[in-house]
């Protein structure tokens, strides 16, 4: 791949992550090319570099040859030898300005520094790192190293900030330059910071590329990227004796390794949340959305059991005050927090932001007794949007110190409290709610199992606390009602109501009070479609 | 209580903390003739600046200029102040303008420095010492940037060069070549008597490179050689009778001068073939761009040597333009193509009327085939240049060039299109744990959750991010120190209550004036939420009169204070709160937002230090007590990741890079939950907004504490006896 002209000029682009460190990378590789006795430059395109935003470095770099080079004030397309990745988004934003020239190399670190776009949605806003990386190996198919620095170096008990040196070690023994390392050790030494992690990982990025080992770990990165994240959940043994219903659901997916898996963690999950015999009520679901449907959901072949399963499960574990409690005072919990914190020495104490409310208060009570202190206006299905109570309704929040004595006892009082939850108000609200979404799959499943997927799937959606999760409930409410009923009126006039409706889901899933754009979205493929739209009515 | 403030008043003490530029950088400002330097655009227009013996020095800092403030400040003390340069952190560009009358007065030279949207603010003071005229150089470093790098609109000097009669400078990039026009820069201005502007884009400022220097002057008039006195002119008056005059001395006499000047010096450039036919006219780094697309398309080296049947004339000053100089290059050339960046294109008018007024026999080729807006970056010109050799020049017989055209265009878009889709933009926001953010989380809930749906004028300043994702909680965003002035009409016309927002940096700018004074005489119904982090902070850190220091490091020996201003332009009702906490916040906001006893400005002042600047105060502190073994105490959130259900509503109100998302791991909840990295410092705005906003009780705040107390280890030990071991055991660490 090396160009046969030593002499030409190398273009250097570096995407960065303000705030990361793009600037002593790209300030070493200059200095240490000058050093080197190279005619080098380096202009920064900083934004507002230090507040997270995409930071951008290109450098031109020749042999010294009596002539001053005319340098390009701008990267330019298809142009640039070598593109340098700190982040690999940042990275995938310089292959898509087309900068990348035909024989280029390309460095970069799998590392991903989420923006705030990918954070907001309440799903799938993560970009897929997997279609960068096979984007870089089509376009440098034998030059491209994609690796998790930080990854590397910690393997090598090196700190994680190293990361930068390491990456530029890579860069100067690649093919793009291919020059000795101790100008750039000198610049770094220059720099005085941390030098001596930060030249044994520059070093050792020099040899990785130099002796292959940094291609062949690319190319492990990069079949390990195609494979689902590992749920380390899956794979749990049953933890508890399961009640008859329980016990013929698990006999049933006895020669189905993943389905008998998924039912292990559901049965774990909700026998943990209340009892055994709470699963044996899950199981009951499962029967009578079979029943109501004729349809064998769990042995079936289609698609039905994964998200009916996890859903309903996900649904029946439903995050009261008494669970909250339950969590934060159980043994893994403090491990998890041990473990966070590990490097840090001293005692911890820990504060939990907490806000019971008067909704939380009643909602424990039985129903009798709620409707005493609620009217039927404040019900909390009165008003789906969550809005009406919450600004000036009582709530008392506090910071509840769970590892001091008073603290962590309040909550295992309250914790203990589960075992009233059956009787509570909002447990019958959920348990309606419920069974009126299985209700809604398995009349779906009768007439068109495309629509009945949607809905299934559509159960994810119930999730959060308070209004946020009020919001959902509403949400699910409106599209297994009139959205089930414009799925099937879209199916009538041959459109793909699994396609669309999954498109329309992907909407309300992304924010809690989404229905309106979801309708929307329904009514425009509705009109996209041949022949009249049947009448539906509008739910809230 | 006392002790408490005691220890406060102790332990919080002003550091000058230094800017951007180390001791090393700053010594490179005394090496003398045919020595080398190495820097950034900053350092290399301050020693080009040092080489011209200024006298004076000031500016409003600001992007991509900001790096000359900070290289100015940071060389003071070791340099500067030895030279005498007069130096100032301006108020803002009109002071800064203002500070050139000096060169008016005084055969003194002296240079100032803002961004572009800053000729705007100083344009009235700017033209009256263009008008009046200068005894000896006097420059101002204008950020230019058409490309909008950073916060402006989208402009370029040249207009306001054209109509001021200022001279225009425009360096290609090559820092050798920014340093050389620095000092005839200085020297054009000293010879013709005006100002100049002397363009640094953000590609120029931000270049590090090495170039060779020449020796440093010491200017003759200076804070450690003063004069007795500045003589007084009464001539130099801008106004009747003396202004028509000074007119006619600027058009007639300054401006031919200086562009006489121009040519004889040579600071426009050829290249290519003198007798060549077809000629390219440049400016700027539309130079850079131009020689990068015809060395790809073959026809010029990577040093500047262009094929002999090209001649190319750079354009370094561009204004005012040799008509000499212009009819000469176009004389016995068939045509001309101008590469000319944005708009107004007043090189390519003005060569135009040119050609015309003197009948000369040349086709010029300009924005009909260069694009005519934005900036022209390599890719853009290939299409042009290649057009233009082909049609025009006639060079493309065999059709090579448009191959090669052809080949960088598709190869370029071959690799965009490799991914598929669009990566997501990355969006500046909000450092970890700023003090704006809370203020803008509240807005939001407020917006979103309560409905509450006010008007937010908002101003320049790192809280114009307000206006990104996920807050949107800017509704306008409108010059500097306008925000609040925006509103008056848009309030009254309306019956939305209005909460606008300013930083004590854009206050002292000119918001005091434009909005404020503006607001209260107006009898403007509003509340202005004054966001004191104690910084100009947009800009890298940068010292205000809230800070108590110069930008030199020295103190002001007096307050500013912000609330005593306030009071004295007659603010009836201010209280001031900490964002963190968002329940006293509120209480005050509240207070404030629905005080109805008459229509007035109501000020909130949110106090808290930028974060930045804490962070690089306190750890040091922290880092030394904890080595004397004191007690330290660290705060930290941290998500409970079984009780985050993973609807990232929280993202939604916070946005902070510190919280983002990490995989579940679990086969019912999949949903990726939210998680908070080590980088968080502790602020505790998450656990606020879930709070405020009900949101999930989640959020947990870990304070590690190092040698504890004895109370604390009191504590500890009964916690051993009375709470389960696996709790009391997993929190303790030695």
């Amino acid at each position: 791949m090396e160009n046969q002209n030593i002499n030409r000029t190398r273009r250097v682009l570096i995407g960065t992550v303000g705030g990361q460190g793009g600037g002593v990378l790209s300030a070493w590789l200059v200095r240490g090319l000058i050093n080197h006795g190279w005619d080098a430059v380096s202009i920064g395109l900083l934004g507002l570099s230090q507040r997270a935003g995409t930071v951008t470095y290109y450098c031109e770099a020749s042999p010294k040859s009596g002539k001053r080079r005319v340098n390009s004030m701008f990267a330019m397309a298809g142009d640039v030898d070598l593109l340098l990745g700190q982040e690999l988004l940042e990275l995938g934003r310089l292959i898509q300005g087309g900068y990348a020239a035909p024989d280029c190399v390309v460095i970069g670190n799998t590392y991903r520094y989420l923006t705030t776009l990918e954070k907001m949605p309440s799903e799938n806003g993560i970009f897929d790192s997997k279609c960068i990386v096979d984007a870089i190996h089509r376009i440098a198919p034998e030059t491209n190293y994609l690796v998790h620095a930080q990854e590397v170096v910690t393997g090598n008990k090196l700190p994680a900030l190293t990361s930068n040196a390491f990456l530029l070690g890579a860069a100067v023994g690649s093919p793009v330059f291919g020059l000795p390392p101790e100008p750039f050790l000198d610049a770094i030494r220059a720099d005085q910071v941390a030098v001596e992690t930060n030249t044994k990982a520059f070093m050792l990025g020099y040899e990785m590329v130099r002796d292959g080992r940094l291609a062949r770990l690319a190319a492990e990165e990069r079949a390990r990227l195609g494979t689902p994240a590992a749920r380390p959940e899956a794979g749990a043994p049953l933890a508890f004796e399961p009640g008859t219903g329980f016990k013929g659901l698990l006999r049933r997916v006895a020669d189905d390794t993943s389905r008998h898996q998924a039912l292990v963690s559901i049965g774990n999950l909700l026998n943990d949340y209340m009892d055994a015999a709470y699963a044996d009520e899950f199981a009951g679901k499962i029967a009578r959305v079979e029943g109501a449907a004729k349809l064998d959901v769990v042995k079936g072949h289609g698609e039905l059991f994964e998200p009916l399963s996890a859903n309903l499960a996900n649904w029946m574990d439903y995050e009261d005050p008494m669970r909250v409690a339950q969590i934060k005072t159980s043994p893994q919990r403090f491990q998890r927090l041990a473990a966070e914190f590990r490097g840090s020495k001293g005692i911890l104490q820990i504060r939990d932001y907490l806000v019971p409310d008067l909704e939380q208060l009643l909602d424990a009570l039985p129903p009798g007794l709620e409707r005493l202190f609620r009217s039927p206006a404040d019900q909390p299905a009165a008003r789906p949007d969550g809005k009406a109570l919450h600004k000036d309704a009582p709530k008392f929040p506090l910071r509840l110190r769970s590892n001091s004595i008073l603290g962590y006892w309040t909550l295992r009082l309250l914790a203990a409290l589960r075992r009233t939850r059956r009787s509570s108000s909002r447990h019958g609200r959920e348990e309606r709610a419920i069974d009126h979404w299985l209700e809604a799959v398995a009349a779906a499943a009768r007439q068109d199992a495309r629509v009945a997927q949607v809905l299934a799937e559509a159960g994810r959606i119930v999730k959060g606390y308070g209004w946020t999760r009020q919001k959902a409930l509403a949400d699910i409410q409106a599209f297994a009602t009139e959205g089930a009923e414009r799925l099937r009126g879209i199916a009538g006039r041959g459109g793909d109501p699994l396609a669309i409706g999954r498109q329309a889901l992907a909407i309300l899933a992304g924010q809690a009070g989404n229905w309106e754009q979801c309708r929307g979205f329904l009514q425009a493929a509705e009109a996209g479609l041949p022949g009249q739209a049947p009448r539906i009515a509008e739910a809230a | 209580m006392v002790l408490w403030i005691y220890w406060q008043l102790n332990n919080y003490e002003l550091v000058n903390m230094g800017h951007s530029y180390t001791d090393e950088d700053v010594a490179q400002l005394r090496r003398g003739k045919g020595e080398r330097l190495y820097g950034d655009g900053a350092l290399v227009v301050l020693k080009a600046l040092l080489e011209s013996g200024i006298s004076y020095f000031g500016g409003y800092p600001g992007s991509p200029t900001a790096n000359l403030m900070d290289a100015v400040a940071d060389a003071y003390d070791p340099l500067l102040k030895e030279y005498g340069v007069y130096f100032e952190s301006s108020s803002n560009e009109m002071s800064a303008g203002a500070l050139l009358t000096t060169s008016v007065y005084g055969p003194v030279r002296g240079a100032v420095t803002w961004k572009v949207v800053g000729n705007g603010v100083a344009t009235d003071v700017v033209d009256h010492v263009s008008q009046l005229g200068v005894k000896d150089g006097a420059m101002i470093v204008v950020g230019e940037d058409y490309g909008v790098s950073s916060t402006t609109v989208v402009q370029r000097t040249l207009a306001w060069g054209v109509k001021s009669g200022i001279l225009v400078i425009d360096p290609r990039g090559d820092q050798q070549v920014l340093h050389r026009m620095v000092k005839e820069g200085m020297d054009l201005s000293r010879d013709s008597k005006s100002v100049v502007a002397l363009l640094l884009r953000p590609q120029a400022s931000h270049t590090n490179a090495e170039i060779t220097v020449g020796d440093n002057v010491v200017p003759e008039i200076s804070t450690v050689r003063k004069v007795e006195a500045f003589r007084k002119d009464p001539t130099l008056f801008a106004l009747p009778p003396f202004a028509q005059e000074q007119e006619k001395d600027r058009h007639q006499n300054r401006l031919p001068t200086a562009a006489r000047l121009v040519v004889e010096r040579g600071l426009n450039e050829y290249f290519g073939g003198s007798q060549a036919e077809f000629g390219i006219i440049t400016h700027g780094t539309t130079f850079n761009s131009t020689l990068r697309v015809l060395s790809l398309l073959g026809l010029a080296d990577e040093f500047g040597a262009l094929d002999s049947r090209l001649h190319l004339l750079q354009l370094n000053v561009i204004h005012p333009l040799s008509e000499a100089q212009i009819e000469a290059f176009m004389a016995g050339k068939k045509a001309v193509l101008i590469v000319e960046e944005g708009q107004p294109d007043l090189i390519e008018s003005q060569i135009r009327a040119l050609a015309n007024r003197r009948g000369i026999p040349c086709r010029i080729i300009g924005h009909d085939v260069v694009p005519g807006v934005g900036e022209l970056v390599p890719e853009r010109l290939v299409e042009p240049l290649a057009r233009y050799l082909a049609e025009t020049v006639g060079l493309d017989a065999d059709g090579a060039i448009g191959r090669k055209a052809r080949a960088v265009l598709d190869r370029g878009r071959q690799v965009m299109d490799a991914i598929g889709k669009p990566v997501p933009a990355r969006i500046p926001t909000f450092c970890t744990g700023c003090p704006e953010r809370p203020v803008f989380s509240q807005m939001k809930i407020k917006d979103a959750v309560f409905g509450e749906k006010d008007w937010h004028g908002g101003d320049v300043g790192c809280y114009g991010m307000a206006g990104f994702k996920p807050f949107e909680m800017a509704d306008s965003n409108i010059g500097m120190g306008a925000g609040l002035a925006a509103a008056t009409a848009i309030t009254a016309l309306s019956e939305q209550k209005n909460v606008s927002v300013v930083g004590d940096g854009t206050l002292w700018h000119s918001a005091f004036n434009t909005s404020v004074a503006n607001g209260i005489y107006n009898k403007q119904e509003a509340t202005y939420i004054v966001l004191n982090n104690g910084w100009t902070a947009m800009t890298g850190a940068h010292e205000n009169p809230n800070v108590g220091l110069l930008m030199t490091g020295e103190p002001m020996h007096t307050e500013m204070s912000l609330e005593k201003t306030f009071k004295a332009m007659g603010v009836d009702h201010l209280e001031k709160a900490n964002p963190y906490d968002f329940k006293g916040f509120q209480r005050k906001l509240i207070r404030i937002h629905e005080d109805k006893s008459k229509p007035q400005v109501r000020v909130l002042i949110s106090e808290a230090e930028c974060q930045l600047q804490r962070q690089r105060r306190i750890r040091p502190q922290n880092a030394a007590a904890l080595k004397a073994g004191k007690r330290v105490a660290i705060d930290r959130l941290y998500v409970d990741d079984q009780v985050c259900v993973g609807d990232h509503a929280c993202m939604r109100f916070n946005g902070c890079p510190s919280l983002t998302l990490k995989s579940s791991g679990g086969v019912v909840k999949k949903s990726d939950k939210a998680y908070i990295d080590p980088t968080c410092v502790g602020c505790g705005v998450c656990g606020e907004v879930s709070t405020m906003a009900l949101l999930c009780p989640s959020f947990v705040k870990v304070t590690t504490v190092s040698n504890p107390s004895w109370l604390e280890k009191l504590a500890l030990g009964l916690r051993r006896l009375l709470l389960p071991r696996h709790v009391s055991l997993a929190l303790e660490r030695q």
